[in-house]
């Protein structure tokens, strides 16, 4: 057991050793998410959107902040040749949980951003209740780590890898960015915290639910 | 819209739906079911037809 | 040969019973069909329209089905089984929202208003390209196989959670969707009988269309394995 959660901190930690080392995805993720925001903020110009279309656009910001980083981790393997020599060395479990601790990491850190960023500079972006907001935040990066790090490894062995990541992520995504976005909707409007308990409910599930099938197919797709 | 509109001859005495072109005209429905119909005759035709071509290819590479 | 005909027959009849039968305030006669307040004769489109929205639905389960069994059996006939299911399904899911905008239309006055059944076959169609999307991506026919039953299990595992989302997300501003106001429960039963058998010839027309096309896909895939071929 502890072997294998080894095999998984070594995986998440060989990912971050090599980022950090290039250090070229962070800096063009975060480059990222600061012209998408200033290009909102432009075409805002000064007017005031209402709460529901600022909650929305928070979110798609993050979803194409993840579709532009959350691919490489297996996408670079592909790239470098690293990936049959990965494939020796451990069980495809160990990788997949490796690399989605890795996408965490990165998911965690990029709504950080993202977030504070939109917060600061949208105009009429609210929140009332930030326990609902938290918590969304946080349930909902864990869902987007955990479907982003599956589609991920499909596309990683197709050919026209960048444009059909958000291809394939959109739908399965979908739920989760329904879900994430109303309670955003919820948090801003000042609701109680057990309104939008529902919508956590739905997020756990949702991430259960993923992580499961996940690993119970991963080693299909990664198996040459 | 009606259809005795179209023959001018019967203006003075045109009865009232006596023929199929009329009843068409007042139940404008029944037009459509016959186009349903139809479309459905032509897809049907043409399935079978694939399906027959089909069979003819499976025996000659089965032959093969 | 005598089933096809007697497809032929049944979808034949079912048409004609969809438009011919009468539609009355107070249905007396037993081949008599209710009003439907606000819809009337357009009430007809619902043993056309949902019969394509329900192969939708049929097509992506078919193509999971038989993906798993690839994944399992590595088999190249049940991936040519799973792509024949999506691509119907897929011919079908543009039919269904094509003719669920022209219902909403005449319904609601708008072709889309992101209602619950609108937005979900919306999602089934995006499913269904990306589905495509991936497989014309990979080259190695095993890969692309596989990936492409990997996705549809991924993408069947998400799918139940709009059945929860719908509900709570889009009730509070948009009108009861017609199936609902009507559902089984409240169909005459005249309408109900028309209803299924269009279902059922449906299905059918859908089993034989994927048979022929599980055919022809199984001679191209010979074919190109055969030397000189």
């Amino acid at each position: 057991m502890t072997a294998w959660l080894r095999s998984v901190i070594s995986i998440y930690r060989k990912d971050w050793h090599s980022e950090l080392r290039t250090r070229y995805a962070i800096s063009a993720l975060l480059m990222f998410v600061v012209t998408t925001i200033s290009i909102i903020l432009f075409s805002l110009g000064s007017e005031e959107a209402p709460p529901d279309v600022l909650s929305g656009m928070l979110w798609v910001v993050v979803f194409f902040g993840a579709m532009s980083g959350l691919s490489r981790t297996f996408v670079t393997e592909e790239e470098r040749g690293t990936s049959m020599t990965l494939q020796l060395l451990t069980s495809p479990g160990a990788i997949y949980f490796g690399k989605l601790l890795f996408n965490l990491v990165l998911v965690f850190g990029l709504n950080a951003v993202t977030i504070s960023l939109y917060a600061i500079v949208i105009n009429g972006f609210v929140i009332r209740t930030m326990s609902i907001f938290l918590v969304a935040v946080v349930l909902g990066s864990v869902g987007f780590a955990a479907a982003a790090t599956i589609i991920a490894a499909i596309i990683a062995r197709a050919s026209t890898k960048g444009t059909l990541y958000p291809v394939l992520s959109f739908p399965i995504l979908l739920p989760l960015l329904l879900t994430v976005i109303n309670a955003t909707r919820l948090a801003s409007e000042g609701a109680f915290f057990s309104e939008a308990v529902g919508e956590f409910q739905l997020l756990i599930s949702y991430i259960v639910v993923v992580v499961t099938a996940s690993t119970m197919v991963f080693e299909y797709v990664w198996k040459d | 819209m009606s259809a005795s509109s179209a023959f001018a001859i019967d203006t003075f005495n045109y009865r009232e739906d006596k023929t199929v072109l009329d009843f068409l005209a007042q139940n404008s429905l029944y037009i459509v079911l016959i186009v349903v119909l139809v479309v459905w005759a032509g897809i049907f035709a043409y399935l079978y037809r694939v399906e027959n071509k089909v069979k003819k290819l499976e025996d000659q590479l089965g032959k093969s | 040969m005598a089933l096809r005909l007697l497809l032929a027959l049944w979808l034949t009849l079912v048409i004609i019973l969809g438009f011919a039968l009468p539609m009355v305030a107070q249905p007396q006669q037993w081949y008599d069909l209710p009003i439907i307040p606000g819809l009337e004769e357009k009430a007809r489109i619902i043993f056309f329209h949902v019969p394509t929205a329900w192969l939708s639905v049929v097509g992506f389960l078919g193509s999971l089905g038989y993906g798993i069994r690839y994944l399992r059996k590595k088999d190249p006939d049940d991936d040519i089984k799973s792509a024949s299911a999506a691509g119907l399904g897929f011919m079908f899911c543009i039919l269904a929202t094509v003719t669920g905008a022209i219902w909403a239309k005449f319904s609601w006055g708008t072709y889309w208003n992101w209602d619950p059944r609108q937005t979900s076959i919306f999602v089934l169609l995006l499913i269904y390209g990306a589905y495509f999307a991936l497989r014309s991506a990979v080259e190695v026919e095993e890969k692309k196989a596989t990936l492409a039953a990997v996705y549809a299990i991924i993408a069947g595992v998400t799918m139940p959670f709009f059945m929860f989302i719908m509900p709570r997300i889009l009730a509070s501003l948009h009108p009861e969707p017609i199936l609902n106001a009507q559902g089984k429960v409240h169909m005459n039963t005249m309408m109900l009988v028309v209803f299924l058998s269009s279902l059922a010839g449906f299905t059918g027309l859908y089993y034989w269309m994927w048979k022929v096309h599980v055919r022809i896909e199984r001679l191209r895939y010979r074919h190109v394995q055969l030397p000189g071929g």
